[in-house]
């Protein structure tokens, strides 16, 4: 029993932090972003934007990020996903926008399935990226993914909305609801046709449409191995939405200290300090809580309600804790955080969509109570 | 990180249990549970049960009662005494904090005298350090310590001491002098509550477990009963209070009545969502308050975690007590000792327990501080 990192987690940790640095990370946090309205020439930051990532999206592979969910027979590493949130919480503190979450999300795809596809698995682990597109409608999400494409022939017709990062995917994967639980059809991603949508974010997000796109593979996941697929997404992103908090509450933190009013740092005011102290108590909780989840979900068994239920507490949590946060970091920051000059207001905007990316925290704990009523017993034998 | 106890610490959690589902001990837990209001649970035959292995300190050496393990099966008994219904706050006042304390500080005199007894459940060991004027400003206490011969006599009076009227001893805090800065000249002794000059008077609380008024009318103590150095008061008075901030019996306190609740409420669908977040929440707690139990064991100081995992865990035990309270409909207001009370539940006795948790061992304000104060925010 320790409740601290271990040194698997630290060297993945020490291992990806570079790439996050103070220098890098205002650049990163946007480089998914539409070219401010200021910007004196929109369409050489669009391009600056691309360059850079690519330049990320390269730097995580050459890291082994690609890497670190695959088991070592395919040239991956396999470190589990104790480890892989510690990645996650870096890239949400850099509001990373790239297909390196839906990345992994396809490469479990593949390799739970029964033909396993040695070249591709590698193929992926080598970087070539995936996006995944399970909505038809505004209703859908992943854990109840939209109808199929057409008509289960070898060819894809139809939409898939909010769908990241498309561009700079090699591959994507169309998941829909089907008989046998969950089916998800690879295509290439090149040739498909996709509307950037005029979001909040202005971000990477996207509409595809297909008309007769050729499927590389299918996919079939019963109910029970696409519910554990979700959860282990689920505990990314919360790890995801995690390093989002931390990154907002660091900028609030800081704020804090330098902003002087009334002949003193506005920090050192209690309604405001006890506020901040208060969220980075919850933050801390929630993070042990995400992490505990990550290594829960590498031991247990596929029919371990417990691992789905930790799932999604984990996520409905950090999405919580990422909402106070970001307004209250908000409010800190002053009339100077609704300028595009500052940080802030790029966490603001992101958090709509990621807060409720893979569920509400609504609807997440509305769906795991009746497992939870049912698994009550000998839950002192394991933190 | 691993959340897997080992395969020993697993033996001892079920030793641990098995002692506390015993016939007896679940008799004496009814009956305590059922006290008329001006009793209170004192030193049980649970304790001794477990003091008898070693197991009521299993973190202190054989010489002193334990069983030479660590905080972690310490920590265990705790969770597993709470899970079972036994009250805990002798325990943890006598062994967590005050016994904690004299066993990393005392002379190795003290630590014979009063050790073996709190070890075997046959003693209590109680804290005097707040005053009618000092809570949370525990800088501004006015009780002094007064040279006489080569010992001191304490006058002052103490007061939200818990189990004071059956205690045995004291860690008193009182002002020897010596300096104008109000943090120091500060001194802890350990002071036997029969010594010739306490008087102690109860003041009732809403709670199973009743404070004491503990006028100190002179009584005489010495060299020996100085636990550490005269004026170092300030220094281990903090100590002592970062040993109660594991938060571990609030997270356990929490995981009891959040199990309870779901277990005794499954279709109350329209609380799901808190249920499920409140639940979560408890768990995250109790990851703290083991973290924080790392970090003792690993003889780690880290205020700011000691103070999350205090401000956590009390704050989420607090909500879920009133939570139950909530569901448990009129019921719940029922003590145990009405006769239709439900049975089993402790959801009127958590109620009336769950404002002092984020009272006790530093206010959830005073928490916030010292966690501010680590941001680089100082109030």
């Amino acid at each position: 029993m320790r409740v601290e990192l271990s040194s698997v987690q630290q060297e993945v940790r020490t291992r990806f932090a570079a790439l996050f640095d103070d220098e890098l990370m205002s650049d990163i946090r946007r480089m998914g972003e539409s070219p401010t309205r200021s910007a004196v020439d929109p369409a050489g930051a669009a391009a600056d934007a691309r360059t850079s990532r690519a330049a990320v999206w390269d730097a995580l592979v050459d890291l082994g990020a690609t890497r670190l969910l695959v088991p070592e027979k395919f040239g991956g590493e396999d470190v589990g996903h104790g480890a892989v949130v510690v990645l996650c919480e870096l890239l949400g503190a850099a509001l990373y926008q790239g297909p390196l979450l839906d990345t992994l999300l396809a490469q479990e795809v593949l390799l739970g399935s029964p033909d396993i596809e040695a070249d591709r698995i590698a193929e992926i682990a080598a970087g070539a990226a995936v996006a995944v597109a399970p909505r038809a409608t505004t209703a859908d999400v992943l854990h109840r993914p939209g109808g199929p494409l057409g008509d289960d022939g070898g060819a894809l017709d139809g939409v898939r909305r909010f769908v990241g990062s498309v561009p700079e995917c090699r591959y994507l994967l169309a998941v829909a609801a089907h008989d046998a639980g969950t089916r998800s059809a690879l295509v290439a991603a090149d040739g498909l046709t996709v509307r950037r949508y005029d979001e909040v974010t202005r971000g990477q997000l996207f509409e595809v449409t297909f008309a007769g796109v050729p499927v590389l593979s299918w996919y079939v996941s019963g109910p029970t191995a696409w519910a554990k697929l979700v959860a282990r997404a689920r505990i990314r992103h919360a790890a995801y939405l995690v390093g989002t908090a931390q990154g907002a509450l660091d900028l609030a933190v800081s704020r804090a200290r330098a902003r002087r009013q009334f002949g003193r740092p506005i920090g050192r005011f209690q309604a405001l300090a006890f506020r901040l102290a208060e969220l980075a108590t919850r933050l801390t909780a929630t993070r042990w809580f995400v992490r505990g989840a990550a290594a829960a979900v590498d031991v247990c068994a596929d029919t371990d309600a417990d691992c789905l239920i930790r799932a999604a507490q984990a996520l409905a949590m950090a999405s919580d804790v990422v909402g106070w946060i970001v307004s209250t970091a908000m409010q800190v920051h002053g009339a100077h955080g609704l300028t595009e000059d500052a940080d802030i207001q790029l966490f603001h905007r992101r958090a709509l969509v990621d807060r409720i990316w893979l569920g509400t925290p609504v609807e997440l704990r509305q769906e795991v109570y009746p497992m939870l009523t049912l698994t009550l017993d000998n839950r002192l034998d394991t933190l | 990180m691993d959340l897997r106890f080992t395969e020993e610490q697993q033996r001892f959690r079920h030793a641990v249990r098995a002692v506390l589902a015993q016939d007896e001990v679940r008799r004496e837990v009814a009956r305590v549970r059922a006290l008329p209001p001006t009793e209170e649970p004192g030193l049980l035959r649970a304790y001794r049960l477990l003091g008898e292995r070693g197991w009521l300190a299993p973190n202190w050496p054989v010489e002193y009662g334990g069983i030479g393990a660590t905080m972690v099966e310490k920590a265990i008994v705790t969770e597993e005494m709470i899970a079972s219904g036994v009250p805990d706050v002798t325990h943890t006042l006598s062994v967590d904090i005050v016994g904690l304390a004299l066993h990393d500080i005392g002379s190795p005199e003290l630590k014979a005298r009063w050790l073996p007894p709190l070890a075997a459940g046959e003693a209590i060991g109680c804290v005097l350090f707040s005053e009618p004027g000092t809570g949370s400003d525990l800088a501004s206490l006015a009780t002094r310590a007064e040279r006489d011969g080569t010992g001191w006599r304490l006058y002052g009076r103490k007061l939200y001491g818990l189990k004071t009227m059956m205690g045995d001893f004291g860690l008193c805090l009182a002002r020897t002098g010596g300096s104008d800065v109000r943090y120091q000249g500060l001194s802890v002794f350990v002071l036997p509550l029969d010594t010739p000059g306490v008087v102690i008077d109860p003041l009732w609380a809403m709670t199973d477990e009743h404070f004491g008024d503990v006028a100190l009318d002179g009584p005489l103590v010495t060299e020996a009963d100085v636990l550490g150095e005269v004026g170092d008061g300030w220094r281990i008075a903090g100590q002592v209070l970062r040993l109660e901030r594991t938060g571990i019996e609030l997270q356990a306190k929490a995981c009891r009545a959040v199990d309870a609740t779901l277990a005794g409420t499954p279709e109350a669908i329209g609380y799901a969502d808190r249920l499920v977040a409140l639940d979560a929440e408890a768990r995250a707690g109790r990851l703290l308050s083991w973290r924080a139990v790392g970090a003792l064991v690993d003889g780690g100081h880290d205020e700011a975690l000691y103070a999350m995992a205090k401000w956590h865990t009390s704050e989420t035990a607090a909500g879920a007590a009133r939570l139950a309270a909530e569901l448990a409909g009129p019921a719940g207001c029922l003590s145990r000792r009405d006769p239709d009370e439900p049975g089993g539940t402790l959801v009127e006795h958590g109620y009336r327990d769950a404002p002092g948790f984020t009272i006790a061992s530093g206010t959830s304000e005073m928490m916030l501080s010292i966690v501010a104060t680590a941001l680089g925010l100082p109030v």
